[in-house]
C-alpha cells in the first residue's frame, strides 16, 4: 500500500461501523480529511453485517427523537430508501425497525458520496506510536504490505478496542462476564401474523421448553424470535456467549461454526408448527458482539449515572434505552429507565488520559458492565461517534518530527 | 378484587416495576399519562400489553403456570386472555376449572 497525501494529517477513523461511519462523516463535515479503515470487506458494522433489524438508541420513552445530527439523519435516509421502514414500540422501548440490507446500502452511499472520505477495508492498525500526549504516528497493514501515516486525530470505532489496545493493554477492560454475543439469521416463508403480539411469545416459549429437555442446545433456551419489516419474515437470534479467547481467529471461527449449526437445528425445530412449516433461512449474519472491550477512560459512566439519569457538563449525547445485560449464563434482563428519564454520555467516556487526540467511541467507550449495557446501542453509537469526529477535525495536522518519538508499542 | 388479580397485581409489581416506576396507561402507545391510583399500583384494566414487554409476559407466563398448575397453549396467547389484570385472571380462573374437571391436581 503507498502512501498518499491524504494519508497524512488526516483524521483516521478505524472501524466502520455505526460509531466510526458517524466519526468520519462529521470529521469531514468539520473540514478535515478522513480516512476511514474497516478491517472487514465492506462498511457497515454490525447493524449490516450481524443483521440488526432494530436499531436502538434513537428514541425516548416518547418516540421522539433523542437527537439531532447524525441520528436523526440516518433516520430520514432510512425512510426515504425504503417505505417498509418505521418506528415502532418494543417492549417500553421505541426501536426503527429496518431492513439490514436497506441499512447496510444506505451508509455505503451516504459514506462514498463524501469526497473527503478515503475508505480502506481490509486494513488495520498494527503499531501506534505517541509523543508526548498525541498519537503521533500510525502503521496500517493492508493486502500483505504496510505503510506509516502521521494522523492528526484517531478514532477508535473498531468495537473491540483494538487500537486503544495498541496504545496500552491496561488501558482496556475485558469483562469476565462480557454479554453474550448473538447470531441472527433472517427466515421467510412463515406465515403472517404467526409472531403477532403476544403470540409469539408461545414460540420462544417451546424453545426454552426444547433446550431444557436436551432437544436442543441448551443456549437455545436464550434464543429469540423477532418479526421481519415483511410480513413473511423473522429474525431469529441465537445467545452466543463469549468465552476469554473468542477474539483469536481460530475460536472465533469454532464460535460462529457452532452458532451457525445451532441456529439451523432452531429453524429446523420451527418447521413443526404450521407456521412455520415453509421456514428458510435466506440470509444468515456474522457473529455480533455486544461487548467486544471497554477503555478505561478519563471517566467511567456507571450504571447508577444510568439510572439516575445523571446529566455532565460535556455531554456527547443522550441515551434512554433500558440497561440490556446478556449475561453469559442466565440470559436477558432488561431494566428501564424511568419514563422521560435520559441519561447523559459524556466526552470523557471517549477519551484515554493523557492522549488528546484520540477518541474510542461506540461499543468501546468507557463504561462499567450495566451502564455499557445501555449505551452501546446504534443510535448512541452514531451520536458518539458524530461528537468525537466533530472534535477530532479540530485537531492541528500531525507531528512531523519523528526524532521526538518518546513512545513506540507495538 | 380477586385473589387471583391481586396475586398477579403484586407478582407484575414486585418482578418488573421497580420503585417509582408508574405503570403506563394506555392501548399500545405511551402517552405519558399515569395510572389514577399509581400508588396503589397497577389498575385491573390497565393494558399489560404495553406495560410488559414479551420477556416480562413470558417470565409471567411461567411463574403463573407453575403456581397455578396450570398449562397455558400457545393458541391461547391473545389479548382477550392476556391483555389485562382482570382477563388474565379470570382465564386462570377458567384454566383452573378445567385442571379440576379433568380430575387433575390443582
Amino acid at each position: 500500500m503507498s502512501a498518499s497525501p491524504v494519508d497524512h494529517g488526516a483524521v483516521v477513523v478505524c472501524g466502520a461501523g455505526a460509531a466510526g461511519m458517524a466519526a468520519a462523516l462529521a470529521a469531514a463535515r468539520g473540514g478535515a480529511p478522513v480516512l476511514l479503515l474497516e478491517a472487514g470487506r465492506q462498511v457497515g458494522g454490525t447493524v449490516a453485517h450481524a443483521l440488526i433489524h432494530t436499531l436502538a438508541g434513537l428514541f425516548g420513552s416518547d418516540g421522539q427523537h433523542l437527537h439531532d445530527g447524525l441520528p436523526r439523519e440516518l433516520a430520514d435516509r432510512l425512510h426515504a430508501a425504503d417505505s417498509r421502514t418505521r418506528v415502532r414500540k418494543m417492549g417500553r422501548a421505541w426501536v426503527l425497525s429496518v431492513c439490514p440490507n436497506i441499512y447496510r446500502d444506505t451508509v455505503a452511499r451516504w459514506i462514498a458520496h463524501d469526497r473527503r472520505i478515503t475508505v480502506r477495508c481490509g486494513a488495520r492498525v498494527t503499531r501506534i506510536a505517541t509523543i508526548g500526549q498525541r498519537v503521533c504516528e500510525l502503521e496500517v497493514a493492508a493486502g500483505g504490505s504496510s505503510n506509516c501515516l502521521r494522523p492528526a486525530a484517531v478514532i477508535d470505532a473498531t468495537g473491540t478496542a483494538e487500537v486503544a489496545r495498541l496504545i496500552d493493554n491496561s488501558c482496556v477492560c475485558d469483562d469476565d462476564r462480557r454479554a453474550a454475543g448473538g447470531w441472527i439469521v433472517r427466515v421467510r416463508g412463515i406465515a403472517p401474523g404467526a409472531l403477532d403480539f403476544p403470540k409469539g411469545i408461545g414460540i420462544v416459549r417451546a424453545l426454552r421448553d426444547a433446550a431444557h429437555t436436551n432437544r436442543l442446545p441448551w443456549h437455545c433456551s436464550h434464543a429469540w424470535i423477532d418479526a421481519g419489516i415483511d410480513n413473511d419474515e423473522a429474525f431469529v437470534k441465537l445467545f452466543v456467549p463469549l468465552d476469554a479467547r473468542w477474539r483469536d481467529a481460530d475460536r472465533h471461527c469454532e464460535i460462529s461454526h457452532a452458532a451457525q449449526t445451532s441456529v439451523a437445528d432452531v429453524v429446523e425445530f420451527l418447521k413443526q408448527w404450521p407456521d412455520f412449516a415453509r421456514a428458510e433461512i435466506t440470509q444468515s449474519g456474522s457473529l455480533g458482539v455486544r461487548d467486544g472491550g471497554r477503555i478505561r477512560g478519563r471517566y467511567t459512566l456507571t450504571a447508577a449515572d444510568v439510572r439516575q439519569g445523571r446529566t455532565f457538563a460535556d455531554a456527547v449525547c443522550r441515551c434512554a434505552w433500558p440497561i440490556e445485560y446478556w449475561d453469559p449464563e442466565r440470559g436477558v434482563s432488561i431494566e428501564y429507565l424511568p419514563v422521560g428519564k435520559h441519561y447523559d454520555i459524556p466526552m470523557r467516556a471517549l477519551q484515554l488520559e493523557g492522549i488528546d487526540n484520540f477518541w474510542a467511541v461506540g461499543k468501546c467507550l468507557s463504561a462499567d458492565r450495566y451502564a455499557h449495557a445501555s449505551a452501546r446501542v446504534v443510535g448512541a453509537c452514531w451520536a458518539m461517534g458524530e461528537a468525537a469526529g466533530a472534535a477530532a477535525a479540530s485537531q492541528p495536522a500531525g507531528v512531523e518530527d519523528r526524532r521526538e518519538l518518546v513512545r513506540a508499542i507495538s | 378484587m380477586t385473589h387471583i388479580e391481586e396475586t398477579i397485581r403484586n407478582y407484575i409489581q414486585s418482578s418488573f416495576l421497580a420503585d417509582g416506576q408508574p405503570a403506563i396507561s394506555g392501548n399500545g402507545e405511551s402517552d405519558g399519562r399515569l395510572s389514577s391510583d399509581t400508588v396503589g399500583g397497577l389498575r385491573c384494566d390497565d393494558d399489560l400489553l404495553s406495560i410488559l414487554d414479551s420477556l416480562q409476559i413470558l417470565r409471567m407466563l411461567l411463574d403463573l403456570e407453575a403456581q397455578y398448575a396450570i398449562k397455558v397453549e400457545n393458541s391461547e396467547l391473545t389479548p382477550d386472555n392476556l391483555g389485562t389484570i382482570s382477563r388474565l385472571a379470570n382465564f386462570i380462573a377458567r384454566k383452573r376449572q378445567e385442571v379440576a374437571c379433568q380430575g387433575l391436581p390443582t
